[in-house]
């Protein structure tokens, strides 16, 4: 059972640090804004411009990012192609796991996201954070027990913090 | 006026802690579930009512009054002991002689 240390706070701060535009979303976004959850992953959503892509694509392969769930011995790393498409690429890396998300629920892309997003600092490098009550649009449409269930927390920590 | 009962003393334990908290509570899924309240299973034919009421507001009043920093931090701190109780139930499993240990310390 070799699981990669976790730090998921270094990783974003080490991909906030090399320059990559991108959105966190998922738990860890909501984790950053002040709701109680707990998450094994970072999610982001990247712009999908080719000199981003290079600079995302430098900055995993300094990580030792490849995909997870593949057979015992088999080393699949992401590649440009990939990045550049809308498609999910659920990664390991030496800091943890990483999904870079070409887009998510909706079709929406990064462009879509930054208008609804916050900014808070990680290590002293500004990350972009997907806004609290579009995380909790975004689980309006789930249907899993989980995402309800992290949807009343979601909704919960907007009222508390007087957003909602 | 009466004086009060004598404090009960309470029992000494014998045993190392780790080995109480994987002794008594053998299934991990539920022991995993136990220490994190936000994911205590429900019943599912409450899943459509979960709300506010659902929620544990205390915890998210003292996630707010943290930076998103420390709140970083904290989910970090939160993975690292999820992932030393899949450890301990891991080698519990194996028969691992550590988590077998029990009896008087010294």
């Amino acid at each position: 059972m070799d699981s990669p240390p976790s730090g998921l706070e270094t990783l974003l701060a080490r991909l906030a640090a090399s320059g990559t535009d991108f959105v966190l979303v998922g738990a860890l976004a909501a984790v950053a804004q002040g709701a109680p959850l707990t998450t094994f992953d970072v999610d982001v959503v990247h712009r999908r411009g080719p000199e981003n892509v290079d600079r995302l694509l430098a900055f995993l392969g300094s990580i030792d990012a490849r995909y997870r769930g593949r057979p015992s011995g088999q080393v699949l790393r992401p590649t440009r192609e990939a990045l550049l498409g809308e498609g999910h690429q659920l990664l390991t890396t030496s800091l943890g796991q990483l999904d870079v998300l070409g887009a998510i629920e909706g079709g929406r892309v990064y462009d879509d996201l930054v208008p609804d997003s916050v900014t808070v600092e990680v290590e002293g490098k500004p990350v972009r954070v997907l806004g609290l009550r579009m995380l909790a649009e975004l689980k309006r449409g789930a249907t899993t027990s989980k995402d309800r269930l992290s949807l009343a927390v979601l909704e919960e920590t907007l009222r508390r913090s007087g957003l909602g | 006026m009466p004086s009060p009962p004598p404090p009960v003393p309470r029992p000494v334990s014998r045993t190392y802690p780790c080995v109480q908290m994987f002794a008594r509570l053998p299934d991990s899924r539920t022991t995993l579930l136990q220490f994190l309240p936000m994911s205590r299973p429900k019943d599912p034919r409450d899943l459509r009512k979960a709300g506010a009421r659902d929620v544990d507001v205390t915890l998210i009043d003292a996630m707010l009054a943290l930076s998103p920093e420390e709140r970083l931090r904290q989910n970090d701190r939160m993975v690292r002991t999820i992932e030393e109780l899949r450890h301990g139930f891991a080698a519990l499993r194996a028969g691992d002689p550590a988590c077998k240990a029990g009896g008087e310390r010294d």
